[in-house]
């Protein structure tokens, strides 16, 4: 089985995302054919000491190493200051809960940077 | 003899029509429902149908090439139809892709049977131009906004205009999804809507965003959204009389 497909755009190769769904080509006695591949799902979440920002969507990665690439390009995009304002990201850290275990608490989002 | 009345739209373009001329319209339209990502127009292939919005938006998505989605350059809504190239050229194909954004209504017309319309009924043919010279401004402002402004901004007017189209105050529209508009990754999304929601501009909750505070949410966005705003009155200014149609005759 090849590699899940990183985008919905991604529908070519064995897999890929179609109807939010992601899809493996199997091949047995009854041919070959697509079949539905379930993938955990995980949480980014992005805290400093004081406070989180709660991923409310979460993410559907085969796996915790796609996971870790996930957070890496996620915190190289926050970076950038059209991106993620102008704030200092000293103390801020992405990270993906135990899997299965989302965080239920809802935390004020800490105040960094007014929206103007 | 029946009397009939004359036929009501929601559509801000129909409903500004003298009565004469909605009536040469109204058997040429046909009323169809838009569900979520529904596809309108393709790139490149050629408009058949054209279609005045009654309900919820649509969106014109261009794509960059070698990326692997587009992205938004343009939203329409009841102010508007979805198909103005037609309006140059009755065999035009479409530049960008269309896809319904907000599920709704259209009322669904054939290209030729625009043209010939166009060509029979000046209210008709005045409002459509104004329409596509502020389409071509939104399109413009956009691309400029993008390539210049923070996200925070962008997804502030981003809001404003899908509020602009909708009744109520609620947006169906996941942080994916407005991510993929407007070309960015999803945390980026999430921090942005995260700040806003601070300062009490906006709720959300998975798969919906609340406008709370419109006017703090006008401020809180980039000066983009004011000009496009301006340049459609102006526009709308410029037609004259609607009410008078024997302006328009000259």
């Amino acid at each position: 089985v090849s590699q899940a497909g990183a985008s919905a755009g991604d529908k070519q190769g064995g897999a890929g995302l179609i109807c939010g769904l992601t899809w493996r080509r199997v091949s047995d006695g009854l041919g070959e054919r697509p079949e539905p591949v379930a993938m955990p799902q995980y949480y980014f979440v992005l805290s400093n000491k004081d406070g989180f920002f709660e991923d409310i969507e979460g993410t559907e990665l085969p796996d915790l190493a796609a996971a870790r690439q996930k957070a890496a390009k996620d915190v190289a995009h926050l970076r950038q200051p059209r991106i993620g304002g102008r704030r200092s990201w000293a103390g801020w850290a992405m990270q993906v809960p135990r899997r299965g275990r989302r965080r239920a608490v809802r935390a004020a989002v800490h105040p960094v940077g007014s929206p103007r | 003899v029946t009397f009939h009345a004359p036929p009501t739209y929601s559509n801000e373009l129909l409903s500004a029509l003298p009565p004469a001329e909605m009536a040469r319209l109204h058997p040429l339209l046909t009323r169809v429902h838009w569900v979520n990502g529904q596809g309108l127009h393709e790139a490149g292939e050629r408009i058949a149908q054209v279609f005045f919005v009654e309900e919820g938006f649509a969106c014109l998505v261009a794509q960059a090439e070698g990326a692997s989605s587009g992205v938004e350059v343009g939203l329409i809504g009841r102010e508007g139809m979805v198909g103005y190239p037609v309006l140059l050229d009755p065999k035009a194909a479409s530049y960008n892709r269309a896809i319904v954004q907000m599920p709704g209504s259209a009322l669904r017309m054939s290209a030729e049977a625009l043209r010939d319309s166009i060509d029979a009924l000046p209210v008709l043919r005045r409002m459509l131009f104004g329409a596509l010279e502020v389409s071509m401004a939104q399109v413009a402002q956009t691309a400029a906004c993008d390539s210049q402004h923070r996200l925070l901004h962008r997804l502030a007017r981003w809001l404003l205009m899908a509020h602009d189209r909708v009744d109520g105050d609620e947006l169906a529209l996941t942080q994916e999804f407005l991510a993929t508009m407007l070309g960015v990754r999803r945390s980026g999304v999430t921090i942005a809507l995260a700040s806003l929601q601070a300062a009490r501009l906006v709720g959300q909750r998975r798969g919906r965003v609340t406008i709370c505070d419109r006017p703090g949410l006008e401020a809180a966005a980039c000066g983009c959204y004011g000009r496009v705003q301006a340049f459609a009155a102006a526009v709308a200014a410029r037609i004259p009389g609607i009410s008078d149609p024997a302006d328009l005759a000259a």
